[in-house]
């Protein structure tokens, strides 16, 4: 086994509250199967039996059930967070350290993407590379930018991403955001830097998919260094920069920590990143015994000697986008029913038979019941739902058991679980989590039961 | 190139370049004191020379020669060359000003616009690149992007070349930020004196997609749409390239003017700016990088050409080489000239009508004409003037300058990096003797020192400009050997980064508890900052308060907290200050001084029970998290009592508490132990005694 897969799936959906109070996000239905499954499948496609799956202890059973019900053999290693307890994503690798036992492949449950996972690994194993990121450069078109619930200013969040014009060296990565909130307006990078890799290319609209093949030896520095929480916000940032790092070779360092360190700040320090590099020697011998070089220009050994390398894959073509927000949550929805039959052939959807209006990309529970005359367009609906007469519904989101009533205009909302829609409704841009009752008009609102999220 | 049929051109359609025959600086001094820089020969050849062949190779059909310094010189070496004759394919009109009139390139082309010569498009150069870059189609390219881009007022021309390459000029260092997807340039930022390098966000964020190029170099030849010469004239403060640039860049929004750049492929373009890139762009021409514009193929009638034979090796006829004399690789050597027996010359340019004695040597030398040199000397790696003479078993250090005419003494020994001049330096007009920048001259005289009883040589020195130091460092570099001195400064670089981090870490390390909210840190880092400024100054307590106190307003932290960091603040201040974290003793005989200065500013703080005990748990959390303070840590409070900041009782009761971490019970509790049964002693006899 070469490599091992984690799927961080105990993420809390916290730009989409409104949606992950009734589900967790790893279980919201992306065309009617859980978003987890899409994680699953790629990885079931990219050839690995195994997964190790990070997620709140209360929806284990929920989980585990998910590769019968949906048809999948990849086999799930779940690994429990306590209930409401907020574990970012390095300190779930931490959860996971002891059933770690090569490289990684970290990927989070909100990624949907078709991009072949081989070209990251081959990368990654050509390089020996410490961290290999996915970047994806062609965003899909959106198709609609109105999004349900209350009109929020949502921003994107974007990364500038800089990356050698020779190899796909990760040179330097910040957010926009960080930047941003510590109001300094400018980027700067070290000249020693630019003296390394004088041609850098610096992207600010790429896609980061969350998707990192981490060494093994970088697995057990985040499992030593307690500081770090994040992979994206700390670890990465913080591997880019130790790139330039000399190594300093003090072997005994490890034992015998330095006299003027006390005890108490031994255990607060943590070992420097130096001393977790594997075969060092070994590597630096090679290199230097090699006539490859990966770049040109100076007359430094491959990789600039650097020891510790990130790279980055980006993704010229193929879908990637995330659901780690409601409009990308809803744009994903409306993405995949188009790509469905190109994303995964052999898996056509049956809609079930009636007479209604059913624009091609829909998509339809095999339980669900249309009534003759209703018509439904670019919208995705769930399983055991009832649709009455004379219902319009487009470019909406209906998860199970939903019941609407006849002479209904539904227009980009979103109905959640188990609501209900009385006669002679019109929606627009709407959250529903509960019964509406007739004759409601509503644009960009949620409608959710206050008594009922109180029970949960 | 040249139209049959005599029909009058359109001015838009003949192909115009601008020269620059001055480079407005004195990288040359003091050679460039009696000749222009553009006429300095440069493989037995003007370089004005190659400047125009370049041109002509391209197809350019009309160009100003723009001539300030020693103008008369110019116009004269050009009368007489085939350039002006009327079968010349080019033609060429010269244009000459004073330089007191004209300072700067703005000057010029300030000049040049009010003549109003140019209506269309033209090419703008320096004389002293050397290329055989064909311009005209980055000029058709120029003008074909002005088809989608209106506002493109300049195509400049770069090279790759990587760091470290030999035709870098270290003065000339430069970023650029780029679209790659049209070639615009969107920052541009001369790097040499820069550590860190920083960019505009917004930039970023208005273009998706920027590379940030710091393998091009410079080559001072530019497209210009007609609208650059207004441009330099409604700008008086644009005096260079780089001002021009940087203000259209700043302007971009307002005026919505563009420039863009042009990388080369496979041709070759430099600029000859100072002596060491005199050196690489001579070598560049030997090893015929510049071809055609080689030495064998010098279509110059004023010289003959060279004869190329084995390892680059050229020679104008009539050279006389002696028995065992060695050429032994890319030397070229000009007509009429002798060359002594068992002399060793290589990777060096002897100019026409020297001789050179017997047994000398002769490395990486530059040697113009008219040059004696007598038996025995040696040279390496200089640049000897027109008509210098060295007497038997002269040594001339590295980098060296010789001026014209000057005369050496036998056995004279010049050392490294020395420049030297025929004439005292007059201070009194020096204005109209010295070269171009004579305005900076004039106000720093040059020190008179001649070198030696029988030579014939002035020191010259480099009139002291404001920013010139790291200038002429570099410039000085000519001949040391480089790629060292660039690999130690970088391996400096990523030390320094490393300690950097490393700080960082032992920032956070240290003061350990300091409080996660983001305020509160702020705020230290604010007091850190005013104490050491403080300390340094010897700023008055009043003020510091004063200072503290807004901090604290500003960050909004309870009292608590300001008594706590301030007195962390202090305690860390000299470790900040010589970053070096010693134990035993030096730590108090460090702090004891700083905390004598900021008494006041205690006194002002701990004023009642609460806020002593504030600050004595403070003392224990940074001795707890530094372990080398525990050991002064019993004279700390010694001296804080002794100076009655700390009460008696203060002290009591913190010592009576049970410590916030309990590591601190077996360090600090116990060495204060003496201390406390100490205090309590004295206490009962002054009980004791008021009994």
């Amino acid at each position: 086994m070469e490599y091992q897969a984690v799927i961080m799936a105990a993420g809390r959906g916290s730009r989409m509250t409104d949606l992950t109070h009734a589900r967790p996000k790893c279980l919201l239905p992306i065309c009617n199967r859980p978003m987890i499954w899409f994680s699953l499948k790629m990885l079931e496609n990219a050839g690995f039996e195994e997964v190790i799956v990070v997620i709140h202890e209360q929806f284990r059973a929920e989980v585990a059930a998910i590769p019968s019900k949906y048809g999948l053999n990849i086999k799930l290693d779940i690994a429990c967070l306590p209930k409401n307890e907020d574990f970012g994503t390095a300190d779930s690798l931490r959860l996971v350290k002891d059933r770690i036992k090569t490289d990684v492949l970290v990927i989070s449950c909100d990624l949907v993407c078709d991009i072949p996972l081989h070209n990251v690994f081959d990368l990654h194993r050509t390089h020996q590379s410490s961290v290999t990121a996915l970047f994806s450069q062609s965003s899909p078109e959106v198709m609609s930018t109105a999004v349900p619930g209350p009109k929020t200013k949502f921003k994107q969040e974007r990364d500038l991403v800089g990356l050698d014009l020779q190899t796909p060296r990760l040179v330097f990565l910040v957010s926009e955001a960080d930047l941003t909130s510590e109001n300094e307006e400018e980027l700067s990078i070290r000249k020693s830097v630019m003296k390394h890799f004088p041609q850098i290319s610096v992207q600010g609209n790429l896609l980061d998919a969350h998707l990192y093949v981490i060494k093994k030896w970088v697995c057990d520095y985040i499992a030593e260094n307690r500081s770090f929480t994040m992979l994206k916000g700390e670890v990465l940032p913080h591997l880019v920069r130790k790139q330039f790092i000399k190594i300093q070779r003090k072997k005994n360092e490890k034992e015998l920590p330095n006299a003027d360190v006390s005890v108490v700040s031994l255990n607060t320090t943590n070992r420097d990143i130096c001393s977790f590099l594997v075969d060092v020697e070994e590597e630096e011998k090679i290199r230097s015994y090699s006539v490859w070089n990966d770049h040109r220009g100076d007359l430094r050994g491959p990789y600039q000697d650097h020891n510790i390398r990130c790279f980055a894959y980006v993704a010229k073509e193929g879908f990637c986008l995330r659901a780690n927000s409601l409009s990308n949550y809803c744009e994903l929805n409306r993405q995949v029913i188009k790509r469905w039959n190109t994303m995964f052939p052999n898996m056509e959807i049956t809609p079930p038979v009636s007479k209604a209006q059913v624009g091609t990309d829909c998509i339809i529970g095999e339980t669900s019941q249309l009534s003759d005359k209703c018509s439904i367009k670019h919208s995705v609906i769930g399983q055991g739902c009832n649709i009455g007469e004379k219902v319009r519904i487009t470019n909406c989101i209906i998860m199970d058991n939903v019941t609407i009533m006849k002479e209904t205009t539904l227009q980009g909302c979103i109905l959640m679980d188990n609501s209900s829609i009385e006669n002679s409704c019109d929606l627009k841009d709407c959250i529903v989590g509960h019964t509406v009752h007739s004759n409601c008009k509503s644009t960009n609102e949620v409608l959710v039961d206050a008594d009922r999220l109180l029970e949960i | 190139m040249s139209k049959s049929g005599s029909e009058v051109l359109k001015q838009e359609d003949v192909v115009l370049a601008v020269l620059i025959a001055d480079s407005f600086s004195i990288r040359f001094a003091p050679v460039t004191d009696s000749k222009p820089k553009a006429l300095l020969p440069l493989v037995n050849r003007p370089m004005i020379d190659y400047a125009l062949e370049s041109l002509l190779l391209s197809g350019v059909q009309k160009t100003f020669v723009y001539c300030v310094a020693h103008a008369d010189q110019i116009r004269q070496y050009l009368k007489e060359s085939k350039w002006m004759r009327s079968v010349s394919p080019m033609s060429i009109e010269v244009i000459s000003q004073s330089p007191d009139d004209c300072r700067s390139l703005g000057d010029s082309l300030r000049d040049i616009d009010g003549k109003s010569l140019i209506r269309g498009d033209f090419i703008l150069m320096s004389a002293d690149v050397i290329s055989n870059v064909q311009l005209i189609p980055i000029l058709e390219e120029h003008r074909e992007k002005r088809k989608t881009d209106k506002g493109i007022v300049m195509t400049h021309i770069f090279k790759k070349s990587f760091p470290g390459h030999r035709s870098r000029s270290a003065e000339e260092e430069l970023v650029l930020a780029i679209n790659p997807t049209n070639g615009r340039i969107l920052n541009y930022q001369q790097t040499t004196n820069l550590k860190k390098l920083s960019f505009p966000l917004e930039m970023f964020k208005e273009h998706g997609l920027v590379d940030l190029r710091y393998d091009l170099v410079d080559t001072h030849i530019s497209i210009c749409s007609p609208v650059v010469l207004p441009l330099f004239s409604d700008n008086f403060d644009y005096q260079t390239w780089g001002d021009f640039v940087r203000g259209i860049l700043i302007n971009e929004e307002i005026l919505n003017n563009t420039i863009y750049y042009h990388q080369l492929e496979g041709s070759y373009a430099a600029h000859v700016s100072n002596v060491p890139m005199y050196d690489a762009v001579s070598k560049d021409v030997i090893q015929r990088w510049a071809f055609p514009l080689v030495p064998d193929l010098n279509r110059s009638d004023t010289t003959p050409r060279h004869t190329l034979s084995r390892h680059n090796v050229y020679k104008q006829p009539g050279v006389t080489l002696a028995k065992e004399s060695v050429l032994e690789r890319d030397v070229a050597v000009g007509e009429n000239s002798k060359i002594g027996e068992r002399t060793f010359v290589t990777q060096s340019v002897i100019g026409s009508r020297c001789t050179i004695g017997n047994d000398v040597y002769i490395n990486n030398a530059y040697i113009w004409d008219n040059v004696n040199i007598k038996n025995n000397c040696r040279i390496e790696v200089a640049l000897i003037a027109d008509g210098a003479v060295l007497n038997e078993g002269v040594e001339i250090g590295r980098g060296c300058v010789i001026g014209p005419g000057v005369v050496l003494a036998a056995g004279t020994k010049i050392p490294d990096n020395t420049r030297l001049m025929a004439h005292p330096p007059k201070c009194d007009n020096d204005f109209e003797t010295s070269d171009e920048e004579e305005g900076n001259a004039s106000l720093n005289p040059y020190v008179v020192k001649p070198f030696s009883a029988d030579s014939v040589a002035y020191v010259y020195q480099r009139p002291v400009e404001e920013d010139s130091d790291a200038e002429s460092l570099i410039d000085e570099l000519w001949g040391l050997d480089i790629d060292e001195d660039s690999e130690s400064e970088e391996d400096e670089d990523e030390d320094e980064a490393d300690n950097d981090e490393e700080e960082e870490h032992e920032e956070e390390v240290d003061v350990g508890d300091l409080p996660e909210d983001m305020n509160a840190r702020s705020f230290y880092n604010e007091v850190l900052e005013s104490l050491q400024r403080g300390y340094e100054e010897k700023i008055k307590g009043d003020n510091l308060v004063l200072e503290i106190n807004s901090s604290k307003y500003a960050y909004n932290v309870t009292m608590k907290e300001v008594n706590m960091l301030v007195i962390k603040a202090m305690l860390s201040l000299p470790s900040v200050m010589t970053k070096a974290a010693t134990g035993t003793n030096e730590d108090w005989v460090a702090l004891r001084p700083i905390l004598q200065h900021f008494l006041p500013v205690m006194r002002n703080y701990l004023k009642n029970n609460q806020s002593m005990l504030d600050s004595l748990e403070a003392l224990e959390e940074f001795g707890v998290h530094n372990s080398h303070f525990v050991k002064s840590i019993c004279k700390v409070l010694h001296f804080l009592y002794g100076e009655d900041v700390l009460s008696e009782d203060a002290i009591l009761e913190w010592y009576t508490n049970p410590p916030n971490d309990p590591s601190a019970l077996k360090t600090i509790r116990k060495t204060v132990e003496p201390f406390i049964t100490w205090l309590e002693e004295a206490e009962e006899e002054s009980s004791e005694e008021s009994d």
